[in-house]
């Protein structure tokens, strides 16, 4: 059955460099009764069966066939492995994988937000509510965390907002993590987009220490953040000071945190892909780092979807993690 | 013949996505019946499987052939996207596709068939904008049901008097020329154009491809069945 794989790309080759491009049946009916220019058609990855990022041709056509069939394989594959191990927690982590992926491609975020880590320098704007939601599976060197965050901030004036992030553990040991309040005051404004902000954050300790849910201090973070636009691609830096606070009598070492980030306007307003690097000097050696990529969606200015993945660089972080969620502004 | 959203009032677009799930949710049933049998969830457990709280009930699990009839339904569909890709041309400047409606239920039958149709016309919309997001439902009504589900009824009927390659050849011609007439009727009652302009001009474009389609359906299900043989 694997020979008719080669078939359908063989296929989708020859469509690509030998089909006709006159419009077909339905198109040609449109024009002949001028209502063609009524379908717009929609915003989509590949529009037309064609790779956006490759010069329009029979090249990026067939690399966009290609694309679908092992989309429409993927779906049935998908469809069989979970059919065939029932539900379990890895066809539930295969189902979600495929979704975020899906996300990842068909989809796309305007400013910085979900998924990065790194904040960007705007504020929410005075009396406005910006909701997110996110859930992130991570592997780490020894377990595997499924997390749910809700974040919720708001606009006082023009240049201060206020927010509360709420963190939710749903793989064992499961419940409510650290929460973390975070005020952020934009205090030079160089361009529209480009400026500094200072954010500062406590870490609650409401997580059970016990368990593993929770650092079982307060921390205090002072955040300094810079936007740049270059050309299309803005990018974020974000450099914090974190007092550690008492953890059971323990004092552990202050340290710095830094992140950088760059968001590329892909799809024009629809979409964005993210990149970025976070990093800290902890005690431990190497320094924890990792990259993470992902993509978002805005299906209005407010209302936006965003899926990321992450890799560390080493073993003091992260393994891998995937992420989803949304951010509405309101 | 992907209606994009424009075409066609959002009533009927609305309505026809009702019509597509009804008719896909019947499909799924039947295919999933098909694919699995029912096992004491017991078995399962001693598989090593994960079945929590089903012990002493029974399960529907997926058997080897069922596995191996989904690997297929992924294939047909491959091939269907792939031929859909390739416009041919017809007469003066207009060109047409391949639908694969038939192609689609002569392998798997009519109800694995018109799920792969609509999987292909659901990627083709949300991945190539090729076919609008809300007359989805009318895509899959043209080409999966009316073009798949409908005309294999037919098929059924003409291959009680005629050799299955006729049989194949003329359902194919019937389901190019069906689906148009049913994406005519569907424009033509959302007030975009006539009616009595619409339906001449659709025919009479698609009775000509359907030829092609009849042609291109031979072809391909005898690629499928030399290929497959002694798997």
């Amino acid at each position: 059955m694997k020979k008719l794989f080669f078939v359908a790309v063989l296929i989708a080759i020859l469509a690509a460099f030998f089909a006709s491009t006159h419009p077909d049946g339905l198109d040609f009916v449109a024009e002949k009764f001028g209502f063609a220019e009524k379908g717009q058609g929609h915003q989509a990855p590949m529009p037309d069966y064609s790779l956006k990022f490759l010069p329009e041709g029979s090249v990026s056509t067939s690399l966009a066939g290609i694309a679908g069939i092992a989309i429409i394989l993927g779906i049935f594959f998908v469809a069989a492995y979970v059919l065939k191990n029932g539900r379990n927690k890895s066809t539930k982590n295969l189902t979600g994988i495929f979704i975020a992926m899906f996300l990842c491609l068909y989809v796309g975020v305007s400013h910085a937000a979900r998924p990065l880590v790194t904040d960007d320098f705007y504020t929410v704007a005075p009396n406005g509510y910006e909701l997110e939601l996110g859930y992130s599976s991570t592997q780490n060197l020894a377990s595997l965390a499924n997390v749910t965050i809700l974040s919720l901030k708001r606009g006082f004036s023009p240049n201060f907002d206020f927010g509360i992030e709420v963190p939710y553990t749903s793989s064992t040991p499961s419940g409510l993590n650290d929460m973390l309040l975070h005020a952020k005051y934009r205090f030079w404004d160089i361009g529209p987009d480009e400026g500094m902000t200072a954010r500062v954050d406590f870490k609650l300790n409401n997580g059970s220490l016990a368990q593993g849910l929770g650092s079982g201090d307060y921390d205090s973070w002072l955040m300094w953040i810079y936007t740049k636009k270059f050309g299309e691609a803005k990018t974020h830096i974000n450099l914090a000071y974190v007092n550690v606070g008492l953890n059971a009598g323990v004092q552990y070492d202050d340290y710095f945190a830094y992140t950088a980030a760059v968001e590329y306007p892909m799809w024009g307003e629809k979409g964005d892909i993210v990149a970025e690097y976070v990093a800290n000097n902890t005690v431990y050696s190497p320094n924890p780092a990792f990259i993470q990529l992902g993509a978002r969606y805005c299906f209005s200015s407010s209302f936006k979807v965003d899926a990321g993945y992450s890799f560390g660089l080493n073993d003091y972080t992260i393994r891998n993690s995937l992420t989803a969620g949304i951010h509405y502004e309101f | 013949m992907h209606i994009p959203n424009e075409f066609l009032d959002p009533k009927i677009s609305t309505g026809l996505i009702g019509v597509a799930v009804a008719v896909l949710g019947i499909s799924f049933a039947k295919v999933k019946e098909a694919v699995t049998a029912l096992q004491p969830a017991e078995a399962l457990a001693t598989a090593g499987r994960n079945v929590g709280s089903m012990a002493g009930r029974m399960r529907r699990v997926l058997t080897g052939n069922g596995e191996q009839t989904i690997y297929k339904m992924g294939m047909v569909a491959a091939l269907v996207f792939s031929a859909q890709m390739f416009n041919f041309p017809i007469n003066q400047g207009t060109s047409g596709h391949m639908l694969g409606g038939v192609f689609s239920f002569v392998i798997l039958g009519p109800f694995a068939g018109s799920i792969v149709m609509a999987v292909v016309l659901l990627v083709q919309s949300l991945f190539f904008a090729d076919g609008g997001l809300l007359a989805i439902g009318a895509n899959i009504v043209n080409m999966a049901v009316v073009g798949t589900f409908l005309v294999y009824y037919l098929y059924i009927l003409i291959r009680k008097v005629a050799p299955e390659w006729l049989a194949i050849a003329i359902a194919a011609w019937l389901s190019v020329t069906l689906a148009s007439f049913a994406c005519s009727l569907e424009i033509g009652f959302s007030g975009t154009t006539s009616l009595g302009l619409v339906i001449p001009a659709m025919l009479k474009i698609h009775m000509l491809i359907g030829v092609a389609e009849a042609l291109i359906t031979l072809a391909l299900v005898n690629i499928f069945r030399t290929m497959l043989k002694g798997e």
